[in-house]
């Protein structure tokens, strides 16, 4: 199949798995704005307005790991309950591009959230021109790893049940643990190392440097760059290996 | 007799499961166009594997398939562009529509907005679902929401179409509804795998059926000459709780369910009618079915 049918298929699902469900069920998009506003509004009472410009760029990330890390139950749901991958399986779609189409689905729940925390950040935070291309970077570079990792743990579940513990989980070590809605500089200088474990660590210290919240040398914006982009690839060349259709 | 024409042919198939679990023992078939083949067997005989395999969603353990003249193992994305595939106990999404279902299935296989919309309404209306067209559903019944999938597959115009077990769990209005749809697609020549338990579901669709067992074919031919095989043309149930002996001089005699069923002649069935009656058994004469041969010919592999 050409690339142009290939896309065309992504949007596709993005309209049938993401657009239309919120279209019928607009509430669904609260769900992953409350829990970033709750540490937004806690760090603005305990901190002040200062520390919580960080809670805005970590919000943004936080909406993203919220909506695209539901990918794992949502890959899971498809295969093992509707049994609709079976139908995109036998058909020329191939499977990088289901992926693709689901993932955007799941990322498009979360995009009230992520227009919230946009402008909220546009309105607090010194942005210039590089810094918004900068944090959109970021946000691709999470959107790519969360959603390769949400449909990598989905191919071991043999019941969406096995799932439904990991979403919150995986969305606390993703997002609040790691420093991204808070600088890398409060953590105890010899576990700063284990932060970079976490994949949003890379895009959240892109974000806080762009927004000019933390002053990052050149060598150091490089490394996150460089993390950032390596986690992604990484994660989403398992997540194209694990996505072959066959099983053996 | 396999020419390797057909529109599916295997040879020698087999699958064995880790550790050491065989589900295809050697499957060697052929499929001519425009005709439903059967695919029957109990649970666990085989046949999800044997469809999943031929949908290239499976990999075999050895042996030959080939859908459409293209190798399903080598050449997975030739076969995926020509065949369409429902799956068991597939449903569609509570939330979205039968339309939407229908348009996005044709999107991702390639076609434009456009000739999706138009290609969805066809198949709608032909397939008695216009009515329900923009209902989400969540507020239809079982038979139509899997009328959906079906929809779906058939509005695909694949050249072969593998259901597996269409009609699992539908009321026999739906099911008859469902059997109409498959003889409407192959009509125009197009060739449907069919698995199914149900013996007159297989009987009723089937030009050709397969019965397998354990993995292994028992037989396979038109069910009329399947029929013929058993050299018994008329079958006698007798239902009675006693341990019911001395059957076996009438025919052969086969334990079903809370009877006894004995494949016989019709002087056999005449004859053992009367001695039943002398007994005061309750006894059912009719002629034989699939499903007599399918229990003789299941048994008879048991027993081995």
């Amino acid at each position: 199949m050409k690339t142009i049918e290939q896309l065309r298929g992504i949007l596709a699902l993005l309209w049938f798995d993401g657009i239309l469900p919120i279209r019928r069920s607009p509430f669904d998009v609260i769900n992953f704005i409350l829990s970033p506003l709750t540490i937004l509004f806690f760090i603005y009472i305990f901190a002040g307005p200062s520390r919580a410009a960080f809670a805005l760029g970590g919000g943004l990330i936080a909406v993203i790991v919220g909506s695209c890390i539901t990918l794992e139950t949502e890959a899971a749901f498809m295969r093992i309950v509707v049994k609709l991958q079976d139908m995109f399986v036998a058909s020329p779609l191939s499977p990088v591009s289901y992926v693709a189409g689901l993932s955007l689905a799941k990322l498009f729940s979360g995009l009230a959230g992520i227009a919230l925390f946009s402008v909220l950040l546009g309105i607090y935070a010194k942005i210039s021109a590089l810094g918004a291309v900068e944090i959109v970077a970021a946000a691709v570079m999470t959107w790519a790893s969360i959603s390769a990792l949400g449909f990598m743990i989905s191919t071991f579940a043999r019941d969406v049940r096995d799932l439904w513990v990991y979403s919150p989980l995986l969305n606390v070590a993703l997002a609040f643990l790691p420093p991204v809605f808070y600088p890398i500089s409060l953590l105890p200088q010899n576990f700063q190392f284990l932060a970079y474990v976490a994949p949003t660590t890379y895009p959240a210290q892109i974000i806080q440097s762009a927004t000019g919240l933390v002053s990052t040398p050149l060598g150091g914006l490089l490394f996150d760059y460089v993390g950032g982009v390596a986690y992604a690839l990484i994660l989403v060349a398992l997540a194209a290996r694990l996505a072959h259709w066959r099983q053996t | 007799m396999h020419d390797g024409r057909g529109v599916l042919y295997t040879e020698d198939l087999r699958k064995t499961y880790r550790p050491d679990t065989r589900a295809l023992d050697g499957i060697s078939l052929e499929v001519e166009k425009g005709r439903v083949f059967g695919l029957l067997g109990a649970n666990g005989a085989g046949k999800t594997t044997f469809l999943r395999i031929v949908a290239t969603q499976l990999l075999p353990s050895s042996g030959t398939v080939r859908v459409l003249g293209f190798d399903a193992v080598k050449e997975p994305q030739l076969v995926r562009r020509r065949i369409a595939v429902v799956p068991q106990e597939g449903r569609p999404l509570l939330l979205q529509t039968p339309f939407e279902h229908v348009v996005t299935y044709l999107v991702s296989r390639g076609l434009t907005y456009g000739d999706a919309r138009r290609q969805a309404d066809t198949t709608l209306g032909a397939l008695n679902l216009a009515p329900y067209r923009d209902t989400l559903c969540a507020n239809l019944s079982g038979g139509l929401r899997q009328r959906v999938l079906i929809a779906m597959a058939m509005s695909s115009d694949a050249e072969l179409l593998l259901l597996d077990e269409p009609t699992i769990g539908l009321d026999p209005i739906a099911r008859i509804d469902v059997w109409n749809l498959i003889r409407k697609y192959v009509a125009d020549g197009r060739t449907i795998l069919l698995t199914t338990h149900y013996m007159d579901e297989a009987e009723q669709l089937s030009d050709s059926v397969a019965i397998i067992n354990k993995g292994r074919l028992v037989t396979m031919g038109a069910p009329s000459e399947i029929k013929k095989g058993l050299s018994a043309t008329h079958t006698v149930i007798v239902r009675t709780t006693e341990s019911a002996t001395g059957f076996e001089r009438f025919g052969k005699v086969l334990r079903a369910g809370t009877g006894v069923r004995v494949l016989t002649t019709q002087e056999g069935a005449s004859d053992l009618a009367s001695f039943c009656t002398e007994k005061g058994y309750e006894v059912t004469v009719r002629q034989s079915s699939l499903e007599d041969v399918y229990i003789s010919e299941v048994g008879h592999i048991e027993d081995d």
